[in-house]
């Protein structure tokens, strides 16, 4: 028998209870991890600044990556690890920016053996910056994506096998400080969903973001006072990259359908996808309605949106007050039970 | 080219979700790619579609 796979997903920017901060849906992510044989996540939900402390068998895949593995374009395949390239933005003016990042890269090859082949910068500021929708959520712009989709082609020329991008993201000040309360969505998450779905479509390869702060941020960042539990990890420090690089050191790799083998994980692979139950208006949503992949929605997970599975007229969804119910019917699917077996009132046979 | 964020409204309709949305964001032109969407909001005949759209 196969085994287990599910999919775990909490959209960027929308400012989700569970995963919407820093790496606050990794307790929940390695619940349903100690169950399924593998979870496939994508890097907004474990990264947490300098921690990613997924488990082993939680696979980091990019946003535009998990999408293409439920349309059925491509295959996931596990590697011992990944040779990674760093593209840092030449944004921010300050000496202490490029200084924290170039750290906190010697840090993780250090501690972790993480191999960075090298580290390119951009040539001219990638300008990204966080837009609020009328939904309230975040998402990004970026007027010029060749600024940092050059330097990650040179990257890949060298032999690099991930990319890590570190920018600088427009924010407004008043956006953060309301999210350090518990206020208002991630405003970095839309922008940086877009430039590591723009690398990994260019160059088919492991992406993720990491926000680079200019010195008066990472200052404000670390004094801001007690902060929303949620987002304690940022409070403590700025360096950004240290959970991308470590999510990404084993990031698996993009396999063209037609050129996937076995031990590749497939979207026939796939038992389940569990999401916040207000957005289920996303690709993996819609592509599990569409090739019967189990939908487990998360009603405590809320977030600004207001998509459900009812509103859209799914069927193949099973509805749970909160993670820990989803690790239950996890655990009752892998058994091949039936979750409602375990529920009253019973439906009758006749 | 540029990245940027766009709304789309498409009528309900019958079918799956993801043909239809697909269909439709496809029409967009040879240089524009949605590299990114989510309905975003079920009104009672439409779907408001939020794309990331990827410009050449």
């Amino acid at each position: 028998m196969d085994e287990f796979i599910i999919a775990q997903i909490v959209p960027t920017g929308v400012g989700a209870e569970i995963g919407g901060y820093v790496g606050d849906a990794t307790p929940a992510t390695n619940i349903l991890a100690s169950i399924a044989d593998k979870v496939i996540a994508h890097p907004n939900v474990v990264n947490a600044v300098t921690m990613e402390m997924a488990r082993e068998n939680v696979l980091y895949a990019e946003g535009y990556t998990i999408d293409r593995l439920f349309r059925g374009e491509i295959a996931l395949r596990e590697v011992r690890s990944n040779r990674i390239g760093v593209v840092l933005d030449c944004g921010s003016e300050d000496k202490e920016s490029t200084d924290m990042a170039i750290n906190t890269i010697d840090a993780v090859r250090t501690v972790k053996g993480v191999d960075v082949i090298d580290v390119v910068r951009t040539e001219k500021p990638v300008g990204g910056r966080a837009v609020r929708t009328k939904a309230g959520a975040f998402v990004g712009e970026i007027k010029d994506p060749w600024t940092y989709l050059k330097p990650a082609g040179k990257l890949v020329k060298e032999g690099a096998e991930a990319i890590a991008v570190s920018t600088v993201i427009k924010i407004d000040p008043r956006d953060l400080q309301e999210y350090f309360k518990g206020k208002c969505p991630n405003p970095y998450g839309g922008t940086e969903a877009i430039i590591s779905h723009s690398v990994t479509r260019k160059y088919g390869i492991p992406c993720a973001h990491a926000p680079l702060l200019t010195k008066k941020e990472m200052f404000s960042e670390m004094f801001s006072g007690i902060v929303d539990a949620r987002a304690g990890a940022e409070a403590i420090s700025p360096a950004y990259l240290g959970c991308v690089l470590e999510g990404l050191h084993k990031a698996p790799r993009i396999i063209e359908r037609k050129m996937a083998e076995e031990g590749d994980i497939t979207r026939e692979h796939l038992s389940a996808v569990v999401l916040p139950a207000s957005c289920m208006g996303g690709v993996p949503a819609l592509a599990a309605e569409k090739y019967g992949i189990q939908i487990i929605a998360v009603e405590e997970n809320r977030t600004v949106m207001d998509v459900t599975a009812e509103k859209l007229g799914l069927k193949n969804v099973i509805t749970v007050k909160n993670y820990l119910e989803a690790a239950g019917v996890v655990a009752a699917m892998k058994e091949g039970i039936d979750p409602k077996a375990a529920r009253r009132p019973i439906r009758k046979s006749l | 080219m540029a990245i940027y964020n766009k709304r789309y409204e498409i009528k309900k309709g019958k079918g799956q979700l993801l043909d239809r949305i697909d269909a439709f964001l496809g029409k967009l032109g040879k240089k524009k790619h949605a590299i990114r969407y989510a309905i975003v909001d079920v009104k009672k005949d439409k779907l408001e579609i939020e794309a990331t759209i990827l410009e050449d």
